[in-house]
């Protein structure tokens, strides 16, 4: 049964949200209480599949491929027509100046969408809590990224990202898989280092998606502790079949400590656990009781099995050590689950932002774009006047 | 086909700059110029399923979700979903199946003969049930143990189980920003009036705007501090009336599910890909067991319209089973198709002579006007057409392509003919007017010219060259609104346009020459 609210929505003039990541981009109408469609951030050019960020790209291959994308996205998926309608583009607010700007022009000079909105995804996070005040921590696939959020303001001058991410642990499953798998390719059995074998990143995907899983804290500290007598009961080995002739042999340590890069302290000491505490750190002393207790986290990386109860079980083991002892008096924290699935999460923000009636005043108007082409940024200043 | 016509190696510039092989490119016959993909503006013209073309309006099909409701796709492989019937009668306390479709693996019960008779002989009255299965997967409902319809088109969507929450909150939200924009309308309106007043009244900042300054501060703090001010303003007149519930904290995190990833059991076949779980948005099923068919989405039909004239470039039948259009207008309908039909073994020093292939594939006979770079230039008439040009060859260009025949090159082309045409006659007439030295062969609507290529350097690695091509082309006018204009008169001109040809490596050998060019 379609909600008064969605059958308010369904109209010729809603607007078309988008959430464009770099693994995956969640398109859908302002108003809906889920995306349309959740698809690969790919286009494909003269017949091969391409990732639209790839990295290093010159500025018209990536107009291109940014161009060629968002036309699938309004033709194929979300099928409405771009003109005279509003676009709200939910994004972070590190995303470099140029996609903004190439955004801007491809939506409004060749689209010719009627406004365009750029809601920062941690605010729009916050607003499917209906708090106003929250730490959210989006966990995506390029980066870790964490923004406070008090009294409805994004506190941006303490953003804070780490590259441990969807990315950081395929390369890991790559590396553990060197080290510890074996293969059976036509029959003979070798080590995976021998086989060399390339895993093309579905199949990376593939194999965390399935196999792999974060591992609770316990079992986690005992293995690091592991001496030669000590027994540990590893978990169940897989066998992947990767083509007609080859099966990868995934012992148990591979499908459970691949997730261990993310809790895993580098050598600046920084993990996604330490992420949280730093930005508690660094928030003035009246919001942090608030912060802990309304911590938001959400991303596609987030929704790995178990991630939740480790990322806990880290916070409140890290608390009582030296770093963070004497300046965190803080020993709780809470977490809080926004109707949603978590990779979602921040499109649902944006929905909401883009069925109000004060969208038109965040947006970028078109005849004033067409006038000044001046993108706000919260970076230089400058203003949509 | 496309390798052996070799279409990616003849573009043809559009108006907005831009090289496209002839057959991506449209032709505006108002303002008579090529378009390309990027210089038209798609519209949806038809929303359809595209397994069973139900066709509906824009406005319903917004309300469907652009979901069909009686076709399904398979979870597991995203290939339709077929119906498939059994009798069940309807008072044994276990359904015994007979299947009357043969060849019916997909259900997991065993194919048994078994008369619909219950143990006192008596017939009981057999009902047809429904049941979805996939004849590409195996996948059926019976394996997500969903019951069998009785009546065919009943399968319910699965609910999203936070829609109640979302609705909640957006109305919360939404009757803040509404109060928030009364109240800016009413800031806006007050403002003028104080500016109107003396100038020495005292207003408090905020509202206060007498020389500009403050605008951008204001709007600053309205947009930074977002809708999410309190709700106790003391000039709201309405207070709020909804009372949201903000969300609660978890209160027992869900530790990992041991029995599942840790068990010797394991299997990671039960559990699903990711793009099995990104197909239903919503849900999101973990393990297999969890999946469910899902509701066909719509497809559409497009219109192109050109971005100068606003006029249809492209306009498909509204009904999704003709693939007809009602206007067509493609580049290739109207400027003739170049191919590239010989070249030799390239040498870097000399001029090497090169055949071309230009095909009419319009019904009326065209007289074609062939240009090298240079004329052009000599001309200086068109200064447009000379950047164009001189932009070209400084950037792209590798060599230069040079005609036979000093001036006035002009071919007339046949209409375009069915295969079995026979009659000749148009055919000679126009042999005998051509110069040798230019065109080599000529049939129908075909002919083959000469071009010679010379290399501007030795380092070239793509041999890239263009030359120009002038035209008739009949427009349609502009729509005049006097009643007395009886005949409009169609707006005819000659249009030019640059063509890129790309003949390839350096290294690659000569073309088989056609017996009939030696």
């Amino acid at each position: 049964m379609t909600s008064f609210i969605d059958s308010l929505a369904a109209s010729e003039k809603t607007a078309v949200v988008i959430d464009i990541g770099h693994a995956y981009t969640k398109c859908g109408f302002a108003g809906n209480s889920s995306p349309r469609h959740i698809v690969p951030t790919t286009v494909s050019i003269r017949g091969e599949t391409k990732r639209v960020f790839e990295d290093n790209l010159d500025l018209a291959s990536l107009r291109e491929r940014l161009t060629e994308f968002i036309r699938l996205v309004y033709y194929k998926y979300n099928i409405a027509n771009c003109r005279e309608r509003r676009v709200v583009i939910v994004e972070s607010v590190i995303t470099p100046t140029r996609i903004r700007h190439l955004l801007a022009d491809i939506l409004l000079k060749q689209f010719e969408a009627s406004s365009l909105a750029f809601v920062s995804l941690h605010l729009g996070a916050t607003y499917t809590l209906g708090r106003s005040t929250a730490l959210v921590l989006d966990v995506g696939y390029i980066e870790a990224q964490i923004m406070p959020v008090a009294e409805g303001v994004p506190l941006a001058v303490q953003f804070d990202s780490l590259s441990c991410a969807g990315q950081a642990i395929h390369k890991q499953i790559e590396s553990l898989l060197t080290q510890h798998a074996s293969v059976t390719h036509q029959g003979r059995k070798k080590s995976f280092a021998e086989a060399n074998i390339q895993l093309s990143e579905d199949t990376l995907e593939d194999i965390k998606v399935r196999c792999c899983f974060v591992s609770p804290f316990t079992r986690a500290q005992s293995y690091s502790k592991l001496s030669s007598d000590t027994t540990f009961k590893e978990a169940a080995s897989t066998e992947y079949t990767l083509g007609p002739e080859t099966i990868i042999h995934i012992p148990g340590v591979v499908r459970e400590f691949a997730c261990e890069v993310l809790f895993e302290q580098d050598i600046d000491g920084k993990s996604v656990a330490t992420l949280i505490l730093d930005a508690l750190i660094q928030a003035s002393l009246d919001l942090r009781r608030q912060f802990a207790d309304n911590i938001l986290v959400i991303g596609g990386t987030a929704m790995l099995p178990g991630f939740l109860h480790r990322l806990n079980a880290e916070l409140k083991h890290l608390v009582n050590i030296s770093t963070y002892v004497n300046k965190l008096a803080i020993r709780e924290f809470h977490f809080h689950s926004p109707p949603a699935q978590l990779n979602y999460a921040a499109w649902l923000g944006g929905s909401m932002i883009g069925a109000l009636d004060t969208l038109e005043s965040q947006s970028i108007l078109r005849e004033k774009y067409l006038e000044n082409g001046i993108v706000p940024d919260w970076f230089t200043g400058e203003q949509a006047a | 086909m496309t390798t052996l016509l070799n279409l990616h190696r003849v573009k043809y510039q559009c108006s907005c700059g831009s090289f496209k092989s002839l057959c991506y490119l449209y032709f505006c016959r108002h303002c008579l110029k090529i378009k390309c993909k990027d210089c038209v503006i798609l519209e949806v013209d038809c929303r359809f399923c595209p397994s069973c073309y139900e066709h509906l309006q824009s406005h319903e099909a917004i309300t469907r979700k652009n979901r069909c409701q009686s076709c399904f796709s398979c979870p597991c492989c995203n290939h339709t979903l077929v119906t498939r019937a059994t009798n069940t009668s309807a008072a044994m306390p276990v359904s015994l199946n007979t299947t009357p479709d043969s060849g019916n693996t997909g259900g997991g019960d065993a194919d048994e003969s078994i008369s619909s008779t219950n143990v006192s002989g008596l017939q009981t009255p057999s009902k047809k049930v429904y049941y979805l299965a996939c004849s590409v997967c195996r996948w059926s409902t019976r394996d997500i143990r969903l019951a069998d319809q009785p009546t065919l088109n009943s399968w319910k969507a699965q609910d999203n189980i936070h829609e109640g929450r979302f609705n909640e909150l957006l109305q919360h939200y939404k009757q803040i920003a509404t109060r928030e924009k009364q109240e800016r309308d009413r800031k806006r309106y007050s403002t003028v009036k104080l500016r109107s007043a003396l100038p020495t009244a005292t207003t408090s900042r905020s509202s206060s705007d007498k020389y500009g300054l403050l605008a951008p501060v204001t709007r600053r703090g309205i947009r930074t501090s977002g809708i999410l001010k309190s709700p106790s303003l003391a000039e709201s007149p309405n207070p709020t009336n909804s009372t949201l519930k903000p969300s609660d904290p978890i209160t027992e995190i869900e530790p990992l599910d041991e029995n599942l990833f840790l068990s010797n059991t394991f299997d990671f076949n039960k559990l699903t890909t990711i793009t099995q779980r990104l197909n239903s948005v919503e849900i999101q099923p973990l393990i297999v067991d969890r999946l469910y068919p899902l509701a066909k989405h719509f497809t559409s039909k497009q219109s192109k319209r050109c971005k100068e004239c606003d006029h249809n470039v492209l306009k498909p039948e509204p009904s999704p089973k003709l693939i007809k259009f009602k206007l067509h207008q493609m580049a290739l309908f109207f400027i003739p198709e170049i191919r590239i039909w010989h070249h030799p073994a390239w040498s870097t020093t000399e001029s090497n002579p090169c055949v071309l292939s230009i095909v009419n594939q319009l019904d009326e006979q065209t007289t074609l006007k062939l240009y090298t770079l240079d004329e052009i230039r000599e001309e200086n008439t068109d200064k447009d057409l000379i950047d164009r040009i001189n932009q070209l060859d400084e950037y792209i260009l590798t060599s230069q392509l040079t005609l036979p025949m000093t001036k006035d090159r002009s071919v007339k082309l046949h209409p375009h003919v069915e295969p079995n045409e026979t009659d000749t006659k148009l055919d000679d007439e126009f042999r005998q007017n051509d110069s040798r030295e230019l065109v080599l062969y000529r049939k129908f609507a075909k002919i083959a010219i000469r071009c010679y290529i010379k290399l501007k350097s030795s380092s070239v690695k793509t041999i890239l060259g263009a030359f120009i091509i002038e035209h008739r082309v009949v427009g349609i006018s502009p729509i005049v609104s006097t009643p007395t204009a009886i005949s409009s008169n169609p707006v005819t001109r000659n249009v030019r346009h640059i063509i890129l040809i790309d003949f390839g490596p350096t290294d690659k050998p000569a073309l088989t020459l056609h017996s009939s060019l030696a």
